[in-house]
């Protein structure tokens, strides 16, 4: 077994690990960031419409105020208000960094960085570089990075935190090189969780493939509580046709250009659910509605509602929404001429890892930003609110990582657990797939259930036979098999996540269940209403030996209240 | 849509050596490549296929078919049938050394970051707020959005054969700095280093490119750039100087005198509607497509003029070597004549010039006003459909077609040809990479004329690779693409004849002369 010893360690190479190494590296530290793929698989790369920060540019009187009122509302009043703060008055100074080291933002007539308005904001002050913003973050930071001489190991699969000998603090990361599935144990000083969220969990879903919730079920493993994992958002407008693009986002920008959504009778049926607003209501309100459509039987034959911008000019289209008109005409769709199908996905995970300002988690030397950190964007995030956290509290984690690396030496490693972890992922790779079970029964049934009774809309009903599904689920992990679990092959890679997955799921619905309001993203048919006098409060998980025990903590709730 | 598609499987652990598992499927063709692979995928779970993101941003999905690379999620599985075949293998991207199966391990291509210097060099300290025009800002971002998947590097005829060319995804990078007002660098230098004037502005790169960029005008941009610098080889220089002198008015510096040798066997009008323009190639090297175009237009009764040795280069290779302003001077003068001479329509031969006089004249500023520009296998496919040409007898052979780079990728002139073949040979077989993914002969962006060694060995590259068997001739739209493979087949001994569509079809009308 390898060995490798670094000052700090940082798992996921999206915008918040990028940002934290780069901090890192900038306090002269030796850091190391691992993926379990590629450098560019990230949802940040995805992110399309762009990043927030009260730059004043269009509208000149913007402040870090009006944006902390509006992440609030949005988040209904479940954002722990001291990370908010943060984010509001960092942001600006993160966006000039990134223009500095290379990025090209979108620019207004005299300029300067251009902005736009985004749903449910009092101003326009969303950054942007076109429809492809998480892009240009993501490349500028890979290559500030490199300049920078951080080391940035792919193919590497986390699978634990590991513990000092007295258990008090992080001292290292388990992973593995999935070219041979050999362990390596990466000793370091301080250790960074930024590998973001679980979407895959969900059966239609705009995330990457890697999305599969390491980084939750790490910490969970470690002993450490997540919050608010019900608050999962779904975006009313992914892909529905064809299979390989399910799910995939479409922006939106589409209704914001004027897009009309209209079921198979060809009603614009958002009269009936937002007649103000219409398509341009909240994500939830069109999620739940486009839901609503096609579960009653008036959906298209593919699954969907028709978004319709044909009697917008082409010409228009093709400059205002770029990127989308190429990747449908790539597709063979054509939206100058014809609708396209869409239907509600699963986006975002508002919950996640507990941390306070510093990113710093209550573990010590252990930190957690971006989407795998939770607390920020309460019960609904505000579009343009996640490459800003990923920002902010990444190279807040970096500054943390680097105060604690700075002033302590590397932790002996606890070989106890360290050996029941290698065991526990031994276990799955050395199990052949004839004599179990392959890992894509699980995962397809996982997706499939959590899409029917844990997703857009839910029920006590749904949630307690989800639960009851997924414990089956959880069950039959232990026949989990692999065709070769000592040389490369996805499907091990596969495996190993869909264990994760599953954990992330009884997560999601045990706090789901919880909840008996709807807040936000969260949405319960048997309690379709918010209860700020019993709900204001976050709902937490955590493992106890293999169940999920749950808990309450406060909302920070620093400067507005509800 | 039924499909044959064969995945090579490899497994470094326990496989002496790749071999072929081969599935058939039913496809819509609107769905994409990686539609098939997820369904091959889910066929046989321990295959292992590279896809994240699935819309053309990560570029992990990017796959050899055929011997193209393409991003597998990017890609309509209609576009991969009618470009490369109804029955197709699917190879790992060969940059890379292979994990398992279509996996490959990516590390080292961010080394190219480094290699390029991306990281921007400001002479002026940063002070926000920093201003940008939006025109600025656009043009950067246009080369910024590369996924880095290497489709184009792999797809590259280029890089394919020579090594140390530094590829589309390195002059992206180039042209991406030099573009922006903010960087200090003069990237010029740099861009020559990694091969600039050997690119052959082919475009293949853009075809399979998720995001479509267009290095082929980064490479004409850049080659502007070290046209000024006086950086452009000694070759190019010299093949330039004899388009602008008098004398010549060509690349190949041949005597203009000369250039009206091919219309001592036709009969041209002094006057007419209908000009025929030869260009330099046709008018010098390869005559025969030029009377055979002569003569068909005789043989339907269609009056027509030529400039014999007043015909002026149409100013493609200066294009392609970034002399932009020479460009326009020489398509203002063609304008000009071609005013003159009250013709309403212009018919050549030769893909470059009716690219130039269509597309690129416009680009540059000058526009041949009322006057129609159609190559001379749109005007025959017409004729033959109107019935004014009538096609008596089939050639009784099997034949091939090469799409010429100019014609087809970037004109998209695909099906007139076909049409034309079709009704004039016993038996068309299409070439293995095709219309949108055909390769380039090797004569394209005046690699020719600067590099010639290279140039024919991707010519001899396209024949060995894309030939079918069985043909027993190359059918041509393209004088330079006839020049080029004509001596790509005989450098390698491959026996089949390479002729001009007209020629062909001169071969199956019946003539009254």
């Amino acid at each position: 077994m390898e060995w490798v010893s670094r000052d700090v360690v940082v798992v996921g190479t999206g915008v918040a690990g990028l940002r934290a190494a780069i901090e890192a590296a900038l306090n002269g530290l030796d850091v190391v960031v691992l993926t379990k793929t590629r450098a560019t698989c990230s949802a940040s790369i995805m992110a399309e419409g762009g990043v927030n920060a009260a730059l004043a540019n269009v509208d000149k009187d913007d402040s870090w105020e009006k944006h902390f009122i509006d992440t609030v509302r949005a988040g209904a009043f479940l954002n722990d208000q001291d990370l908010v703060e943060v984010l509001c008055k960092e942001i600006v100074e993160r966006i000039y960094e990134l223009e500095e080291w290379g990025a090209m933002f979108s620019r207004t007539d005299d300029g300067l960085i251009a902005q736009r308005a985004f749903g449910k904001q009092s101003r326009r002050r969303t950054c942007y570089a076109s429809d492809r913003t998480g892009h240009e973050i993501v490349t500028t930071l890979l290559s500030v990075a490199r300049s920078l001489g951080v080391e940035i190991v792919e193919n590497r699969f986390a699978s634990d935190v590991l513990l000092s000998d007295d258990g008090a603090r992080a001292a290292g990361v388990l992973a593995w090189d999935t070219r041979a599935w050999e362990p390596e144990v990466y000793r370091s000083k301080a250790v960074i969780l930024a590998c973001g969220g679980a979407a895959q969990i969900y059966e239609v879903t705009t995330v990457p493939q890697e999305a599969t919730g390491d980084c939750y079920a790490i910490a969970l493993r470690a002993g450490l509580k997540l919050k608010d994992m019900e608050m999962v958002q779904f975006h009313p407008t992914g892909l529905a046709f064809p299979e390989s693009a399910k799910g995939i986002l479409i922006t939106e920008a589409v209704r914001g250009e004027g897009g009309i959504l209209r079921n198979a009778l060809g009603e614009r049926f958002m009269a009936r659910y937002a007649p103000q607003e219409m398509e341009l209501a909240g994500r939830d309100v069109v999620a739940r509605a486009i839901w609503r459509e096609i579960s009653e039987g008036r959906g298209t034959e593919h699954g969907g509602v028709y978004l319709d911008i044909t009697h917008v000019p082409c010409e228009r289209i093709r400059e205002r929404l770029e990127s989308t008109y190429r990747l449908l005409r790539r597709l063979g769709i054509d939206m100058c001429r014809e609708p396209i199908e869409v239907s509600p996905t699963a986006h975002y995970f508002m919950g996640g890892i507990e941390i306070d300002v510093d990113a710093s988690t209550a573990l010590k030397g252990l930190f957690a930003c971006g989407e795998a950190a939770g607390g920020v964007h309460g019960a609904n995030r505000v579009g343009g609110n996640s490459l800003a956290e990923g920002l902010v509290f990444g190279r807040r984690a970096g500054a943390s990582a680097s105060r604690v690396a700075r002033s302590s030496t590397a932790p002996s490693i606890d070989r106890e657990r360290l050996n029941i972890a290698i065991e526990r992922v031994r276990s799955v790779l050395s199990r052949s797939r004839e004599k179990g079970v392959g890992y894509e029964t699980i995962r397809k049934r996982l997706r499939s259930v959590m899409w029917r009774y844990g997703g857009v809309v839910r029920s006590g009903e749904g949630l307690r036979s989800l639960i009851k599904e997924l414990e089956s689920l959880e069950k039959s992990l232990c026949l989990l098999g692999v065709d070769q679990g000592a040389s490369f092959s996805v499907e091990a890679l596969r495996a190993l996540e869909t264990v994760n997955m599953v954990l992330v799921a009884r997560a999601v619905a045990v706090s789901a269940l919880a909840r008996e309001e709807s807040r936000g993203a969260h949405y319960r048919e048997d309690y379709p209403r918010r209860d700020d006098s019993r709900w204001l409060k976050h709902i937490t998980v955590s493992l106890r030996g293999n169940a999920i025990v749950v808990g309450f903590s406060p909302v920070r709730i620093t400067r507005v209240k509800p | 849509m039924k499909v044959r598609i064969g995945v090579e499987r490899f497994d470094p652990s326990k496989d002496e050596s790749p071999y072929v598992q081969w599935f058939e499927l039913d496809v819509e063709p609107r769905s994409t490549l990686l539609d098939a692979l997820m369904q091959i995928e889910s066929a046989d779970p321990t295959i292992s296929i590279p896809y994240s993101c699935r819309r053309g941003v990560c570029g992990s999905c990017a796959v050899l078919v055929n011997d193209v690379a393409l991003p597998a999620c990017s890609v309509t599985m209609s576009t991969v049938i009618e470009c490369l075949g109804k029955e197709i293998v699917v190879k790992p991207l060969p940059l890379f050394p292979r994990l398992k199966d279509l996996v490959v391990d990516r590390s080292r291509a961010l080394r190219v970051m480094d290699i390029t210097r991306y990281w921007i060099h400001r002479l002026e300290p940063y002070i926000p707020p920093e201003r940008v025009s939006k025109e600025d800002a656009d043009r950067v971002s246009s080369y910024r959005k590369c996924s880095l998947c290497f489709s184009c590097v792999a797809s590259c005829p280029v890089a394919s054969v020579d090594k140390r060319f530094g590829g589309p995804v390195a002059l992206r990078a180039i042209a991406e700095r030099s573009a922006d007002p903010r960087d200090a660098l003069d990237r010029v230098p740099m861009a020559v280093a990694s091969g600039l004037y050997n690119c052959l502005v082919c475009d293949t790169c853009s075809a399979v490119c998720p995001q479509e960029i267009d290095v082929g005008s980064a490479v004409v941009e850049l080659r502007s750039r070290a046209w000024k610098a006086g950086l452009a080889p000694s070759k190019i220089r010299d093949a330039l100087d004899g388009i602008l002198d008098e004398e010549y008015g060509n690349p190949l510096w041949l005597p203009r005198a000369d250039r009206n040798a091919w219309i001592e066997y036709l009969k041209p009008s002094s006057k007419a509607k209908v000009l025929l323009f030869a260009g330099c190639m046709a008018s010098y090297v390869d005559r025969e497509s030029a009377v055979a175009l002569g003569k068909i237009l005789e043989a339907c009764g269609i009056r027509y003029t030529v400039l014999g040795s007043d015909e002026l280069c149409c100013g493609m290779p200066l294009y392609l070597a970034g002399a932009l302003e020479e460009a326009r001077d020489v398509a203002r003068r063609n304008t000009e004549i071609f005013r003159k001479l009250g013709v309403e329509t212009v018919v050549t031969p030769c893909p470059s010039c009716y690219r130039m006089f269509k597309s690129l004249y416009p680009k540059l500023g000058v526009e041949l006003e009322n006057v129609e520009v159609v190559h001379a296998v749109q005007l025959v496919a017409e004729l033959i459909n109107k019935g004014v040409l009538r096609i008596d007898k089939r050639v009784d052979t099997a034949v091939t077609y090469h799409d010429p780079c100019d014609l087809g990728r970037h004109e998209g002139v695909f099906e007139e040809p076909r049409a034309v073949i079709e009704a004039c040979a016993r038996e068309f077989i299409e070439m293995r990479r095709r219309k949108m993914y055909a390769q380039c002969c090797g004569a394209g962006g005046n690699v020719r004329i600067s590099n010639p060694e290279l140039s024919i060995r991707i010519g001899v590259d396209r024949v060995r690779r894309d030939l079918p068997p069985g043909v027993t001739a190359i059918v041509h739209a393209c004088p330079t693409c006839k020049v080029q493979l004509s001596e790509a087949c005989q450098r390698v001994g491959i026996e089949v004849r390479n002729i001009s569509i007209q020629e062909l079809v001169l071969q199956c009308i019946r003539r009254s002369f």
